[in-house]
């Protein structure tokens, strides 16, 4: 079991590229040689791709978990399919069927209708519910709470985490929890204080801080960062010269 | 020195920083390649997946230390080539992004039939943890044993060696049970 054990070792090595071009040599010869070597060779080999194959799978599934708690991804500029005569016509269908129903909805809106028209609480990529652990610490307790759609207890544990030490995205979800929870005034301070240390969110900042505004009735607040996410050209960008042309 | 330090993250095993780095991208990049290259949003999701795990497994590879560029602009130059790639490949044959990627296995460099892996995969399945854990750091996290010892909580680095090779033996036997008897055609 031993030799076999080193042997692996080695094999692991040579995939690796972690042998000498000498030892690669002889590797390359004790290969050619040696039957049960040459097996055990093979066998590791598609050992190690079907370990990898496995675990890419599942970091695979993973992401795909991932995507389907995000908000959809609105496409709608600049794209070209081949112009055929029933993409004209579905895309015809397609907009009658928006301006009878869902452009009377909005057009016209109060700055509070169009919120809950758009507000939807940001989903929680960062520490998912899981069952079974028997300590739970200020943050996590705090995504628990969100996921539950506690926002006030929510609120409060990412309070605590806060009083413990900086962290971007709890700081981002305590944000986002006290809008849901209808704390808006403090929304927008913990997003205008986010918005000033860090960049990673920025775009989904902008935007609930923007939301925020319009559900205090601050539509002069809310519109320069609606802009700015405009011109920033990213997809809360379309999503945000959408919601300008309903607020006008 | 962010890029550096995400780096080093992912390196340790924190793969929550990856989810970070999925939802910082993701619109930009599926607006793009929807825009820029018609390829259809649900592709474009599967094609950024696979961007962000080819950016992972060339992290923890180690072929990639430092970002030179920004992430993002590491992560779009991969999207673009997967495509381009994809658009090329789509156009010969049916199949999602999804599964066209999965089996571009780069490390061993031999091609494997889908039910040979899948019955490896089957057979980490039925060898239930902590061996599957195991394998799989070692063999795809590109995990040291040093590390393993402290994540899976061995008692030392001996302990995780011998028990690395005794899943691997493990596998072995449960693998060849779901495929009859493994063997390279």
């Amino acid at each position: 079991m031993e030799n076999q054990e080193k042997d692996i070792a080695l094999i692991e090595n040579y995939l690796a590229g972690k042998l000498t071009g000498e030892e690669a040599n002889a590797f390359r010869q004790r290969l050619e040689e040696d039957g049960a070597f040459r097996a055990l060779f093979e066998e590791t080999k598609l050992l190690i791709s079907g370990i990898q194959y496995s675990a890419r799978k599942e970091l695979l599934q993973g992401l795909r978990d991932l995507e389907a708690t995000l908000p959809e991804v609105e496409v709608t500029k600049g794209f070209t399919l081949a112009p055929t005569w029933y993409y004209g016509i579905a895309a015809a269908v397609l907009m009658l069927v928006a301006s009878v129903f869902l452009i009377p909805r909005f057009i016209k809106d109060s700055p509070e209708a169009l919120y809950t028209a758009w507000y939807a609480p940001y989903p929680n990529i960062i520490a998912p519910i899981t069952r079974g652990s028997e300590e739970e610490d200020a943050p996590s307790a705090g995504y628990r709470q969100y996921d539950l759609e506690n926002y006030d207890a929510a609120i409060d544990a990412f309070k605590t985490t806060l009083d413990q030490g900086d962290d971007e995205y709890v700081l981002f979800y305590l944000a986002v929890a006290c809008m849901s929870a209808d704390r808006h005034d403090e929304a927008v301070i913990y997003f205008e204080q986010y918005l000033q240390q860090y960049t990673t969110l920025t775009n989904q900042a902008m935007w609930y801080q923007a939301m925020a505004y319009m559900k205090l009735k601050q539509v002069e607040k809310a519109l320069p960062l609606l802009e700015k996410l405009v011109a920033g050209g990213s997809t809360y960008g379309e999503k945000a010269e959408k919601l300008i042309d309903q607020l006008e | 020195m962010v890029g550096t330090t995400l780096i080093e993250k992912l390196k340790n095993g924190e793969k929550q920083e990856l989810n970070k780095v999925y939802v910082q991208y993701r619109e930009e990049f599926i607006a793009w390649l929807y825009k820029s290259f018609s390829v259809p949003t649900d592709e474009a999701k599967d094609i950024y997946q696979f961007s962000i795990l080819k950016f992972y497994e060339n992290v923890v590879s180690g072929q990639l230390k430092t970002l030179s560029s920004s992430l993002k602009t590491y992560l779009f130059a991969i999207g673009k080539n997967k495509a381009l790639e994809y658009n090329r490949n789509m156009a010969k044959k049916k199949g999602s992004a999804f599964d066209f990627y999965l089996h571009q296995l780069e490390d061993t460099g031999t091609a494997y039939k889908e039910e040979q892996l899948e019955a490896i995969d089957k057979g980490l399945d039925a060898l239930g943890e902590p061996c599957s854990r195991l394998l799989k750091l070692y063999y795809y996290h590109k995990m040291n044993l040093e590390n393993i010892t402290k994540a899976l909580g061995y008692k030392n680095y001996d302990t995780a060696k011998t028990q690395k090779h005794k899943c691997i033996q493990r596998l072995k036997k449960l693998s060849q049970e779901w495929l009859g008897k493994i063997s390279v055609s």
